[in-house]
């Protein structure tokens, strides 16, 4: 059956370029054709390879929210008896609870299962200009306790790695978790790079500095790739099978996540979506190349054109020498003044959003994504301007007449790469994979008898 | 860590709300902006009730990790001054006064009365509102306010109870629709409740804002980008975050803070109303 309607969905897509959309489909339509139909999910297997079957059932409750253990088999395609072991073993540990029963369908009313929130929490730690937010969040990913201190500047490392495990130790203690519940810490910044800017952090060994510091298990990743985790983990992304955070912080990145499962590529570096060309003769960029997106139009490229005209800096707040504030505070400023009615500064908005909207397109076609979420503190103050100027956009998707791409702001965005960074650590501990998780439509259902 | 620089402000809620409020994150960038300024930081904890609440209050205190709390949403009978008065943390409140501890207040009172003041001069005769808790002191004075303001201009007003969630905000609006006299116009106590109100009125078949009127309070991110964009109580929150932070910086440094009051809520008229 599912079969039968991907094609037609193709074959809608197909018409669609026929009917005037221009001739440029062919591969596009040929991609979507076959993702289409090697939907893994109708085999009753998991597409998402778990480093073990426990890692796949207590994703697989992750993911389903609340599920019961016939909803189980029909997600991982484990036998029944598996299940009934995993989950039980689940139970134990205290990661997951029973919580009710579901909707009778004529049968017997089943039990249904969820994480239990509160039996575990994980460190994030955003590393960022002039900035250090941390959050702890529970085993569903949701920050119970965050704060923003200030950035190493002209710290040494080690004194920097010193300062944050009191920091790590501090919003423990504030929050009264024992330590033995709390798996590890995530720290992001970021790319493309291994470790922070500037070049004493070179070659220094952040990653074991900090987990000799804090005791703590400690894992290391880029800002956006971190921030769509956070977002995958919370259950930002539904079910789709192309998804991405567009991240606006100081700079312009992007994760993706792709079957349940975050792109990173090689280097950690994939989504780079700042670096994307924008305009041929543009400017140069700090990467090296011209015309990226960040230079043309990222938060640095708004704040510079805002401070270069004196009445937009004088009707915006902005402020000199010491008082001076980072980029993004600067942006934050910017963007609240238009939002206040301001024109000037809404119209450097508007220009700036109309080029990360090309790029989100570009993105959308390379991908094919379904979801698309806007997020980081600069999308958390600008996201009224730039969210409808990125849909709109995105109505030109290339392959629309097979499906949208849903636009949306993330729900958490002002600390999205503290709270990703804590996920990280969640899935690295307790779901480690050897690649996502795509469950069935109707988890509910009873699973074929087998042959 | 030596010299905390810590400012406390706990959120009594359950946490997958937080995310969803756009109001607190955008209340606490500023007091970080303020507090930033002074080297201090906001540390933000959320938990599920006034117990949980109180409890951090004992561990922050005990560990000595922060150096003032921020106190907010003032409730009935609230437990939570006499315990940070025993505890010796020095106190800001935003919102209703504490006796004792300096406030920053919002003209609830002047604002439901500009709100209602919008409405009857749009011809509206019956008007619901959708509120938060009425544990919730501001709750409650803006209940008695908006009735006091609709008996003087001689409008009905009926006041039904939510809880700040997407999920009371549709079924409320849902349940005025269905009334016999059904109101014309609603106003939510936040923006959440009321972009779910919007979707499940146009659900239910209701043009807005040719049948049916709606204001928001809390004006975010969500207001703007619903379709209709909704037309809000607007309060600065930034500002708002930003005079907390000034009396606390004031009060931890030790200099006199006396009460302030945040500048009136306006109405900010878009394509609900």
């Amino acid at each position: 059956m599912r079969e039968r309607a991907a094609e037609a969905a193709a074959w809608r897509a197909w018409e669609g370029v026929r009917a005037g959309d221009g001739g440029a489909g062919w591969v596009g339509l040929l991609v979507c054709w076959h993702g289409r139909t090697g939907d893994r999910a109708d085999r009753g297997a998991v597409s998402k390879p778990h480093a073990s079957s426990k890692a796949a059932v207590l994703d697989a409750i992750r993911a389903a929210g609340t599920i019961s253990r016939v909803g189980l088999i029909n997600a991982t395609g484990f036998t029944a008896p598996t299940i009934s072991t995993l989950v039980r073993k689940l139970i134990n540990e205290g990661l997951v609870v029973e919580t009710g029963h579901a909707e009778s369908t004529g049968g017997k009313r089943r039990v249904l299962l969820q994480l239990d929130h509160a039996s575990r929490y994980a460190v994030g730690v955003h590393l960022d200009d002039g900035t250090m937010t941390y959050a702890l969040t529970n085993l569903g990913g949701v920050a119970v306790a965050r704060i923003a201190r200030p950035g190493p500047g002209a710290e040494e490392p080690a004194a920097v790695v010193a300062r944050m495990a009191g920091e790590i130790g501090a919003l423990i203690d504030g929050v009264g978790v024992e330590r033995d519940r709390v798996l590890g810490a995530g720290l992001v910044f970021p790319g493309p790079r291994t470790t922070p800017s500037p070049r004493r952090w070179e070659g220094f060994p952040l990653g074991p500095a900090l987990e000799r510091a804090t005791g703590l298990p400690v894992v290391l990743d880029n800002d956006a790739t971190a921030a769509a985790l956070g977002e995958q983990w919370a259950g930002g992304f539904g079910t789709a099978t192309a998804a991405a955070a567009l991240y606006m912080g100081t700079g312009i990145g992007a994760g993706l996540v792709i079957n349940g499962i975050t792109y990173r590529g090689p280097s950690g570096n994939a989504g780079e979506l700042g670096h994307v060309c924008v305009h041929a003769d543009g400017p140069d960029c700090w990467c090296g190349a011209r015309g990226c997106l960040e230079v043309v139009a990222g938060p640095d490229a708004v704040v510079a054109a805002a401070r270069a005209d004196r009445a937009v800096a004088e009707a915006v707040g902005l402020r000199d020498g010491a008082k001076r504030a980072s980029v993004a505070g600067d942006f934050a400023a910017i963007s609240r003044a238009a939002r206040r009615g301001e024109p000037r500064a809404l119209s450097m908005l508007e220009s700036s959003a109309r080029y990360v909207a090309t790029a989100a397109r570009t993105l959308a076609n390379l991908m094919d994504l379904e979801v698309l979420v806007l997020t980081g503190p600069s999308f958390a103050v600008a996201g009224s301007v730039y969210l409808p100027v990125v849909r709109e956009e995105l109505r030109a998707f290339f392959s629309r007449s097979a499906h949208a791409v849903d636009v949306r702001l993330s729900r958490s965005a002002a600390s999205a790469s503290a709270i990703g960074a804590a996920a990280l650590v969640l899935e690295s501990e307790l779901v480690p994979l050897s690649h996502g998780l795509r469950l069935p439509e109707n988890l509910d259902s009873e699973p074929e008898p087998a042959a | 860590m030596t010299g905390t620089s810590a400012v406390g402000l706990v959120l009594a809620r359950p946490p997958r709300l937080l995310g969803a409020e756009p109001f607190f994150m955008e209340f606490i960038a500023g007091i970080e902006e303020r507090l930033a300024e002074r080297g201090r930081s906001v540390l933000l904890h959320v938990v599920a009730d006034h117990a949980a609440e109180i409890a951090a209050y004992r561990r922050w205190a005990g560990h000595r990790l922060v150096d003032a709390v921020i106190l907010v949403n003032r409730t009935v009978d609230d437990a939570r001054p006499a315990v940070l008065r025993e505890l010796g943390l020095p106190v800001v409140v935003a919102g209703e006064p504490v006796e004792g501890a300096p406030a920053v207040r919002r003209d609830d009172v002047g604002s439901v009365r500009a709100a209602l003041t919008h409405l009857a001069g749009l011809g509206h005769r019956r008007i619901a509102r959708v509120s938060g808790p009425s544990t919730l002191v501001h709750t409650r004075v803006r209940t008695a306010a908006l009735l006091e303001a609709a008996g003087a201009a001689g409008v009905e007003a009926v006041v039904v109870e939510g809880d700040y969630s997407e999920e009371s905000g549709a079924k409320l609006t849902a349940q005025l629709l269905g009334r016999a006299e059904a109101p014309s116009a609603i106003v939510y106590d936040n923006d959440l409740m009321a972009v779910a109100g919007l979707h499940a009125a146009k659900e239910l078949g209701r043009r807005v804002p040719r049948d049916l009127s709606l204001i928001a309070w809390d004006d975010s991110s969500l207001c703007r980008l619903a379709s209709p964009a909704l037309t809000t109580m607007s309060l600065d929150v930034h500002l708002f975050g930003e005079l907390v932070a000034e009396s606390v910086v004031r009060l931890v440094e030790g200099e006199p803070v006396a009460e302030r009051w945040c500048p009136t809520e306006t109405v900010v008229p878009r394509e609900t109303t």
